[in-house]
């Protein structure tokens, strides 16, 4: 690996550029990406739609059928839990796709099997931090136990799916880098060896310096993931229009449509984090000059500049 | 560069008929939101103040209301399609969104753009507002009046395109860049100036490569950012293989020795001579803190070893280290705390 030939520039950026190199970034790798997002994302997302469809369905209507719009009730419902599923599950979604472009970055293709192969001796960890503590699996658990009798449950939709998820962004968005974090840089939970920096180290040293530049971060990433989202939705909205004329919102766009745009969305997103991930290094740790450092300090290894000289003059040096 | 390498970044290269190469910093769908934003703010606030003026004046008009809606209408009109095309065409690439936010338009070749391609490319921007969507999208009793902007043609074109260009830039051969706000290189001197007395102890024969030496002007150029720790911690990796080959101290330290080489690869002998003079005038004004730099540099050595006893990077007869490491005069560091150092598994 030659430290000092990276794939993308390495410079600090600010936050609008660093979108903008997420759409670059995405338009040279496409497939990969979409390949490595696919790999957690679609499993995913199908449980999440399977776990949701219930609420587009006849009983849930009858619940529903005292409302003035039921339908448009039962949609929003299916959507706010669909969206909500994912967000949470994002980070452990966009794992492998932050393992191919930390690689990629290098020049080094790594394949899905490749990739698999890297994520399985630290599935443990990854559990535990993006599924349990980051609630990316346990809120399917929370899911489960949604009372389908009740127009709205207050217990598991509103305080576990609701406020306990967005008090699971708010911590995103302080603490960001949690797959980078596992996944590329390879932390243990707990330090075994001496000099080895465990996952909550390596977390408070990449995060509480720029706490600020990361919600600012999150928040806009939030933003435009939605313009993104809603540009996506008109999309559909227009092909489904213009081929049927029918333009409202279906039963087919939260079952099929929604499911596409977040994934679509989560690619960009996980583009744009590694992208943010890479800049904070930078800022902080000044990432850039180490790497050329390192590559220097590889080449001057093998046999050190040095050169015959005559009578103390540079001008007359000859090399070796 | 190697097939298959291209660097990403939202650069654009252009090349004149006279093989010089400019690069400029592209400005892609996300950079270019905030001044669209902003004129469409402008073009607002301007309708709302020609409704206002046109207001006031409703009484002394002989027309009365027709005349005003007139205006608004034609005003409306120009605002819409003309805005941009006058301050591009005036204002050499720029509305004041544009202004405001450092972007500029320019043609594909690097020149300024001229009447026609501002007309061009704002005339277009209609078509890179598509898709519209119909107002039916809301309730199936609307209108059919397809008039919500989607603004999906004019992002894909500008993320398919590797100058990220919409459909107006595309027509007009025109790109928007953001004004150049990378600073230029400069001649940096040492805060610490034992680095002068340290760049006399490197090898006369030791003359860096051209990346090395690019290296260590990009390591001064960051270094300040950086707080003492990290710095150190970054310099180690080319400063220990290099103090090794120098057969100097092991705990020389590794930002000093980048410092050091800077003076020696960067600046010139006469430089270099005020630095070591400013060191030795400094030694002896500030005794206790170089007190045994003083008492060696009393047994009649040169001055030059003097000053490279009080860097502490050559073995000599007394202790060398009694020296604060850094000197007295030193700068404090920068606020930012210490931080832990990455990991060395996984991403180096």
């Amino acid at each position: 690996m030659q430290l000092d030939r990276t794939e993308i520039v390495i410079r600090q950026r600010a936050t609008l550029e660093l979108f903008d190199l997420s759409l670059i970034v995405l338009r040279k790798h496409i497939k990969s990406i979409m390949l490595t997002s696919a790999l957690l994302g679609i499993p995913l997302l199908v449980v999440d739609v399977l776990m949701t469809q219930w609420m587009l369905g006849e009983d849930a209507y009858l619940v529903a059928e005292d409302l003035e719009s039921p339908r448009f009730a039962m949609r929003s419902r299916q959507a706010f839990h669909l969206i909500m599923l994912y967000a949470l599950q994002f980070p452990l979604i966009s794992l492998p796709t932050t393992v191919f472009l930390g690689n990629q970055v290098f020049f080094e293709s790594v394949s899905v099997r490749e990739i698999v192969a890297k994520l399985v001796p630290i599935a443990g960890r990854v559990i535990l931090v993006l599924g349990v503590l980051r609630l990316g699996l346990v809120c399917l658990v929370f899911e489960l136990f949604v009372d389908r009798t009740l127009l709205w449950d207050w217990g598991f939709e509103f305080w576990m799916l609701g406020v306990l998820g967005f008090l699971c962004f708010a911590i995103r968005a302080g603490w960001p880098y949690a797959p980078e974090i596992l996944g590329l840089e390879l932390c243990p939970l707990a330090t075994r060896a001496p000099g080895e920096i465990s996952y909550r180290q390596r977390s408070r040293g990449l995060h509480s310096l720029l706490m600020a530049d990361h919600v600012s971060r999150f928040t806009g990433s939030v933003m435009v993931a939605f313009l993104i989202g809603l540009m996506l939705l008109a999309a559909i909205l227009f092909c489904q229009g213009t081929l049927t004329g029918d333009w409202l919102w279906n039963d087919w766009i939260n079952l099929l449509a929604l499911p596409a745009i977040l994934w679509v969305v989560g690619m960009f997103l996980a583009v744009f984090r590694f992208l943010t991930y890479l800049d904070t290094r930078i800022r902080l740790e000044g990432w850039e000059i180490e790497l050329r450092l390192k590559a220097e300090a590889t080449r001057l290894r093998p046999a050190p500049v040095m050169l015959e000289v005559g009578d103390n003059s540079r001008e007359e040096a000859v090399v070796s | 560069m190697l097939a298959g390498t291209e660097k990403l970044d939202c650069h654009a290269r252009v090349i004149t008929p006279e093989n010089i190469e400019f690069e400029y910093d592209l400005a892609g769908p996300f950079q270019r939101l905030p001044a669209f934003l902003f004129d469409v703010a402008v073009r607002v606030a301007c309708f709302l103040a020609l409704l206002f003026v046109g207001g006031m004046l409703l009484p002394f008009l002989p027309l009365g209301g027709t005349l005003v809606n007139v205006a608004a209408v034609i005003g409306f009109f120009l605002l819409s399609w003309f805005y941009g095309m006058f301050f591009e065409t005036r204002f050499n690439g720029r509305t004041i969104g544009k202004m405001v936010f450092k972007l500029r338009a320019i043609s594909t070749d690097g020149r300024p753009i001229n009447a026609s391609q501002a007309a061009l490319r704002n005339l277009l921007r209609l078509a890179d507002m598509n898709l519209l969507l119909p107002l039916q999208i809301f309730s199936a009793e609307a209108p059919p009046m397809y008039i919500i902007p989607t603004m999906l043609v004019g992002f894909a074109s500008m993320t398919l395109t590797r100058k990220m260009q919409r459909l107006g830039d595309l027509a007009a051969g025109t790109m928007v860049v953001c004004e150049q706000r990378r600073r230029a290189a400069f001649n940096l001197q040492p805060e610490d100036l034992r680095a002068y007395g340290l760049a006399e102890l490197v090898p006369v024969t030791f003359v860096p490569s051209v990346t090395l030496a690019q290296t260590i002007g990009l390591y001064m150029e960051n270094r300040k950012r950086l707080n003492p720790l990290r710095r150190n911690d970054i310099a180690r990796h080319l400063a220990d293989p290099l103090i090794q080959d120098f057969g100097m101290l092991p705990d020389t330290s590794p930002d000093l020795l980048l410092c050091a080489l800077y003076v020696r690869t960067f600046l010139s002998a006469d430089q270099q001579q005020r630095g070591r003079a400013r060191l030795r005038e400094l030694m002896t004004t500030r005794q206790p803190a170089f007190g045994k730099a003083r008492v060696t540099g009393a047994a009649g050595r040169s001055a030059s070893n003097s000053t490279a006893e009080v860097v502490g990077a050559k073995r000599t007869d007394e202790a060398t280290h009694a020296f604060p490491t850094r000197p007295p005069t030193d700068p404090p560091p920068p606020a930012q705390p210490p931080t832990d150092p990455p990991p060395q598994q996984g991403l180096p």
